[in-house]
C-alpha cells in the first residue's frame, strides 16, 4: 500500500520540484513547463512519448486561440496608427480639471484601450513610455507615477477583449462571449475605484489640476470626434461578437483590418513600413505566449490523465463543502501563487485544476473567471515577482520600494472591489445573463 | 565560425519573413472566411489552411523570439546569485533545452511520418505541391537577391540551380501522384520538429557567442 | 500483474455510451477480480477521437469509441458503412456489422496497430439540425454544417447538398450560438447531452447515417494482456455495446418528446427519396461501389 502511494506520487513530485527549480533559476517559462512535463513522462514510463507532441499541436489547431495573435496585432497597430495618441488627448481633456489629472488619464486610458493591447504588461509598458515623462514633469512623485500606471493596467484584465479571458475560456471550456460581457461592469467599477483613489492622493499631495474649470462641452465634443473611430472600436467588438456576426477570433481579424483602415485612410499615420514593423513585433509577442500555451497543454494532459482535479477535490471537499469558504480559500491561494508566477501561466496551469472544484460547489464559471483573472493579473503588479511592476519601475527609473509604498492605497481600493465582486456575483453575471438569456 | 554566423543570420531573416507572411495571410483567411460565411458561401478550406499556417507562425516565431532573447523567465531570484553562477546555470539550461528540443524533434518527426489524419476540405496532389513549393523557394531566393546589395550573383544563381536540380531529381526518383488528395496533417505537425531543430541551432549559436564573449 | 484500460469518448456523462462504458467497467473488473481496471474519460478529456486512436496505435492503454469514418483511414473498406444511407435502419446496420465480411475488414486494422473490441455501439441515426427548415436537398445549399472530420462523412454531407466543416463536438455549441455554422448533423442522444437543442429550431429527419460505432483499443496493448483477459474484454465489450444500444433505442422517443415539448424544436418528416438518390454518387466518388455490392450480397 505504502509502496504504491510512493509509486503513484513520485513522477508528480518530480514535475513539481523540477518546475520550481527551473522557474526560480530563470529558465524561460515555456521550457520550464515543457521540460518538467517531459520529465514526468520519463519518470512515469507508462505513457507513449508521442503524446506530448500530439498535445503541443492541438493547441495550435484551436480556432479560438487565433484571437490571441489578432488582438496583439490590433493593439500594436493602434499604437503605430496614432489611435492611442488621440485617446490620450481625449482622456486628458475630460480630466483636465481634476486634481492629479494625469493619474486619471492613465486609469481612463487603460479602461478605453481595454485589453486591445492584449495584456496588462503591454499596457503598462506603453503608458510608462508615453505618459510617464509628462507625469514626472508635472512633479508627481516617481512612486506615484509608476504605481498609478502599473496598477491601472489591472483594468485590462477584465475589460474586453482580454487575452487572459480568452485563455481562461479556452482551457476551461467557458463561453468567451459571456466572459467578455461579464468583464465590462467589473472593469468600469475598477476604473471608478482607481480614479477615486487617485483623487484622494492627489488632493492630499496637492497635485494641481492643469486647469481650474472643466473643459467646455465644445472642446470635449471636438476631441471626442477626433478619436471617435478609436472609441467606437471596443463597442463594435462587443456588438459583433454578441450578435453572432463574428466569433471572438474573427472579431480579432476584423479588429486588425479596422485598425489598419483607420490608420491608413482616416488618420493617415500608418505606413507600409510601420505595418511590417508591427507584424514583426506581433509574431514575436504571439510566439512567446503561444509557445507557453503549447507546452502547457502537455502539462494539462498530465493533470487530466491522472485525474488530479478529482483527487484534489475529494481532498478539499472533505475539509469543507461550504461554497464561500472554498471560493475564498482558492482565491487567496491564487493571490499567493500570482505573486510569484506570471498571469497567463497561472491561467493555463491552474484553471483545469480549480475550475472543476469551484463548479462542483455551485460557483458560476464566468464569475470565477473574472475573479481569477483579476487576481492573477494583480500578481504581476506586486512584489516579489511582477512583470508589470518591473516594467513600470524600469522605464520610469523608480526604486521598487517607492512603487510598493505608493501602491498601498490602490491595493486597498482593489481589495474592496474584489470583496464586493466575490460577495455579489450579480455584479459580474448581470450583463451576460441579461444579454444571452 | 564567420560563415556559420552569416548563414544563421540569413536563415533567421527568412524564418521571420515566412512567419510574418503567414500571420498576414491568416488574418486575411479568417476575416474573409467570416465574410463569405455571412453572405452564404461558406469556405471550409480557409479555416483549415489558417490552422496549418498558425502552427508554423508559432514555431518559426518561437525561434525568432529565442534569437532575440524574448522568451520570458523569472529574474527575481536568479539576480541575487553571483555572476559566475548565473553564467553556469544559463549554460546548464542551454544543454537541458537542447536535450528537450531533440526529444521533441525525434518524436515530432516520428508522429509527422505516422500521422494518418487529413484535412478533408483541401485537396491537392503531391506533384503540384512539390512544384508549388520549389517555385515558392525560388521566388524567395530571388526576392532576397533583389533586397541584398546584389554583389553575390553567383552564389544566388548556384542556390537557384541547386533548388531546380533537387526538385528535378525528386520528381524523377519519387513517383509523385498527380491525383488530388486530402492534405495530410503531417504538414501541420512538421512545424514542431522543424521549429525545434531551428531552435536547437539557435541555442547552439547563442551558446557559442556567449562562450567567446566570456573569453575575450 | 494489473492492467488498466482508459476508455475515451467525445460524448458526455449523460450519453448512453457512458452508461455502456460503466457497464463494461463493472463487469470486467468483477470478472478479473479488479486486475483489469477500466477508467472512463467522457467529454473528450483525453483528446480528440483521432488523437486517442493515435495514442492507441502507439501502444497506449487507451480505447476510443470511434466511428467507421475515422477508421477508414486505416482500413478503407470499413468506411463504406459511413456513407450516407449505407443502411436503411438500425436493424440493417446491426446485421451488416455482424457479417463475416465486415469482421474480415475489422481484422485488417490489427496490422495498423488497432484492435476492434466490439463494433456494436449504436448511438442513433443522424439527421440535420438547423435554424432554417429543410425539406429537400436544395434547402441545404449554402448551409455550413458541422460534421466530424473524415472524408466519407464530408463527401456524404456535400452530396446531400450542404457545405461540411469539421469542428470538435465540444465546439459545436458555441459555433451554433455565434452563427459560425448554420447547423450540424447529429443523433438525438448526443444532441440532448450537449444541450444543443437550445440552439436549433428544426430537425429534418433525414436519418442519413446509422451511427454504429466501435470500441477500439491498441493492438500492442491488447496482445500484452493474458489470453483470459482478452477473452473477457471482448465478451464484455460486446455486451456493453449491446447494452448502450438498447438504451439509445429505448430513449429515442423520450428525447424527441423533450425536444418538441420543452424546447419547441420542430421535427420535419422529410421524404428521403431525393436524399437517397444523391447519396448514391458517393459510393462511386469514393470508390466504394465494390464494397457496397459485397455487403449487399453478404446480407442475403
Ligand atoms: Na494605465
Ligand atoms: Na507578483
Amino acid at each position: 500500500m505504502f509502496e504504491s502511494i510512493i509509486f503513484s506520487i513520485s513522477p508528480m513530485t518530480i514535475l513539481v520540484i523540477s518546475f520550481t527549480v527551473f522557474l526560480v533559476l530563470r529558465m524561460p517559462l515555456a521550457f520550464a513547463i515543457g521540460i518538467s512535463s517531459v520529465l514526468f513522462f520519463l519518470a512515469d514510463g507508462s505513457s507513449s512519448f508521442i503524446i506530448p507532441i500530439q498535445k503541443m499541436v492541438v493547441a495550435s489547431q484551436n480556432p479560438a486561440l487565433l484571437a490571441v495573435p489578432f488582438f496583439v496585432f490590433a493593439g500594436n497597430l493602434m499604437n503605430a496608427a496614432g489611435i492611442t495618441q488621440r485617446l490620450i488627448v481625449f482622456c486628458s481633456t475630460i480630466t483636465a480639471h481634476l486634481a492629479g489629472g494625469l493619474g486619471h488619464v492613465t486609469v481612463l486610458l487603460s479602461a478605453i484601450m481595454g485589453g486591445v493591447s492584449g495584456s496588462a504588461v503591454a499596457d503598462v509598458g506603453m503608458q510608462s513610455k508615453i505618459l510617464g515623462p509628462s507625469m514626472l514633469k508635472a512633479n508627481y512623485s516617481k512612486g506615484f507615477a509608476a504605481a498609478s500606471i502599473g496598477l491601472s493596467g489591472l483594468i485590462t484584465a477584465t475589460i474586453p477583449p482580454s487575452i487572459g479571458l480568452i485563455l481562461y475560456g479556452y482551457v476551461g471550456g467557458v463561453s468567451i462571449g459571456r466572459l467578455f460581457l461579464a468583464g465590462i461592469i467589473p472593469g468600469i467599477l475598477m476604473t471608478i475605484f482607481l480614479m477615486y483613489t487617485v483623487s484622494i492622493i492627489a488632493k492630499k499631495r496637492g497635485y494641481a489640476a492643469s486647469q481650474k474649470k472643466a473643459a467646455p462641452a465644445k472642446k470635449i465634443i471636438s476631441t471626442f470626434l477626433q478619436c471617435f473611430w478609436a472609441i467606437l472600436f471596443p463597442v463594435l467588438l462587443i456588438v459583433t461578437i454578441r450578435f453572432g456576426i463574428f466569433t471572438p477570433s474573427e472579431a480579432g481579424s476584423f479588429a486588425v483590418f479596422y485598425a489598419m483602415f483607420i490608420g491608413l485612410f482616416v488618420y493617415k499615420e500608418l505606413t507600409w513600413n510601420k505595418i511590417v514593423e508591427v507584424l514583426k513585433q506581433t509574431v514575436i509577442d504571439n510566439a512567446v505566449i503561444m509557445l507557453i500555451i503549447s507546452f502547457s497543454s502537455i502539462f494539462g494532459f498530465i493533470i487530466v490523465d491522472n485525474q488530479v482535479p478529482q483527487t484534489l477535490s475529494q481532498g478539499i471537499l472533505g475539509i469543507s463543502t461550504e461554497k464561500y469558504f472554498l471560493l475564498i480559500s482558492i482565491l487567496l491561494f491564487l493571490a499567493l501563487i500570482g505573486m510569484f508566477m506570471e498571469a497567463t501561466v497561472n491561467v493555463l496551469l491552474l484553471t483545469p485544476i480549480f475550475l472543476p472544484i469551484v463548479q462542483s460547489v455551485g460557483v458560476d464559471p464566468v464569475h470565477f473567471g473574472i475573479l481569477m483573472m483579476t487576481i492573477v493579473t494583480l500578481g504581476g503588479m506586486t512584489p516579489p515577482v511582477g512583470v508589470a511592476m518591473f516594467t513600470a519601475c524600469s522605464i520610469l527609473d523608480c526604486p521598487t520600494k517607492d512603487y510598493i509604498k505608493e501602491s498601498v492605497p490602490f491595493l486597498i481600493a482593489i481589495f474592496i472591489l474584489l470583496a464586493l465582486l466575490t460577495i455579489f456575483p450579480d455584479l459580474v453575471l448581470f450583463l451576460p445573463n441579461a444579454v444571452y438569456d | 565560425m564567420k560563415y556559420l554566423a552569416i548563414i544563421h543570420l540569413k536563415m533567421m531573416k527568412w524564418e521571420g519573413n515566412l512567419a510574418y507572411l503567414s500571420l498576414f495571410l491568416i488574418v486575411f483567411l479568417v476575416f474573409f472566411a467570416a465574410l463569405l460565411r455571412l453572405v452564404g458561401v461558406p469556405q471550409a478550406w480557409m479555416g483549415d489552411l489558417s490552422k496549418i499556417l498558425f502552427a508554423w507562425v508559432i514555431f518559426l516565431g518561437s525561434d525568432v523570439a529565442m534569437n532575440v532573447g524574448r522568451h520570458i523567465g523569472v529574474e527575481f531570484f536568479e539576480e541575487r546569485l553571483p555572476i559566475l553562477w548565473r553564467k553556469r546555470i544559463a549554460q546548464l539550461w542551454s544543454i537541458l533545452i537542447v536535450a528537450f528540443l531533440s526529444f521533441i524533434t525525434y518524436y515530432g518527426w516520428f508522429l509527422t511520418q505516422k500521422s494518418r489524419r487529413e484535412f478533408d476540405s483541401i485537396m491537392v496532389s503531391d506533384f503540384s505541391l512539390a512544384i508549388g513549393f520549389s517555385t515558392f523557394l525560388i521566388f524567395c531566393v530571388a526576392f532576397d537577391y533583389f533586397k541584398s546589395d546584389q554583389k553575390n550573383k553567383k552564389i544566388y544563381l548556384a542556390i537557384i540551380s541547386g533548388i531546380i536540380l533537387i526538385t528535378a531529381y525528386l520528381l524523377i526518383t519519387i513517383d509523385f501522384s498527380h491525383t488530388a488528395e486530402n492534405i495530410s496533417y503531417s504538414y501541420l505537425i512538421a512545424s514542431v520538429p522543424i521549429g525545434c531543430i531551428l531552435m536547437i541551432r539557435t541555442t547552439f549559436i547563442l551558446f557559442i557567442k556567449n562562450w567567446s564573449l566570456k573569453n575575450v | 500483474n494489473d492492467y488498466t484500460l482508459k476508455v475515451s469518448m467525445s460524448v458526455g456523462e449523460k450519453d448512453p455510451m457512458f452508461a455502456g462504458a460503466q457497464y463494461l467497467k463493472t463487469n470486467v473488473e468483477k470478472r478479473t477480480d479488479g486486475h483489469l481496471k477500466v477508467e472512463i474519460f467522457p467529454s473528450g478529456q483525453l483528446g480528440s477521437v483521432e488523437g486517442v486512436q493515435e495514442m492507441a496505435m502507439f501502444g497506449q492503454n487507451v480505447a476510443a469509441i470511434t466511428d467507421s469514418g475515422r477508421l477508414s483511414v486505416f482500413s478503407k473498406e470499413i468506411g463504406v458503412i459511413g456513407v450516407a444511407y449505407a443502411a436503411k435502419d438500425y436493424d440493417e446496420m446491426k446485421k451488416i456489422v455482424e457479417t463475416d465480411l465486415f469482421k474480415s475488414w475489422e481484422k485488417k486494422l490489427e496490422k495498423e496497430g488497432l484492435h476492434v473490441l466490439s463494433f456494436n455501439w449504436f448511438q442513433g441515426s443522424r439527421s440535420f439540425m438547423t435554424n432554417k427548415p429543410v425539406n429537400k436537398p436544395e434547402d441545404l445549399n449554402g448551409m455550413l454544417i458541422r460534421t466530424p472530420g473524415s472524408a466519407v462523412w464530408s463527401e456524404s454531407i456535400s452530396a446531400l447538398g450542404a457545405t461540411p466543416t469539421a469542428l470538435p463536438w465540444a465546439e459545436t455549441y458555441p459555433a451554433m450560438q455565434q452563427g459560425v455554422v448554420d447547423g450540424f448533423e447529429a443523433q438525438l442522444p448526443a444532441t440532448i447531452a450537449a444541450s444543443l437543442q437550445e440552439t436549433i429550431k428544426y430537425v429534418a429527419e433525414t436519418e442519413h447515417f446509422q451511427l454504429m460505432t466501435a470500441l477500439v483499443a491498441g493492438e500492442e496493448w491488447f496482445s500484452s494482456l493474458p489470453k483470459e483477459y482478452q477473452k473477457i474484454l471482448l465478451e464484455e465489450s460486446s455486451k456493453a455495446g449491446a447494452y448502450a444500444s438498447d438504451i439509445t433505442n429505448k430513449n429515442i422517443a423520450d428525447y424527441k418528446r423533450t425536444m418538441e415539448e420543452d424546447y419547441n424544436v420542430k421535427f420535419i418528416p422529410v421524404d428521403k427519396t431525393p436524399f437517397i438518390a444523391r447519396a448514391k454518387t458517393v459510393f462511386k466518388k469514393l470508390g466504394y461501389e465494390k464494397e457496397y455490392k459485397e455487403l449487399q450480397d453478404a446480407l442475403k
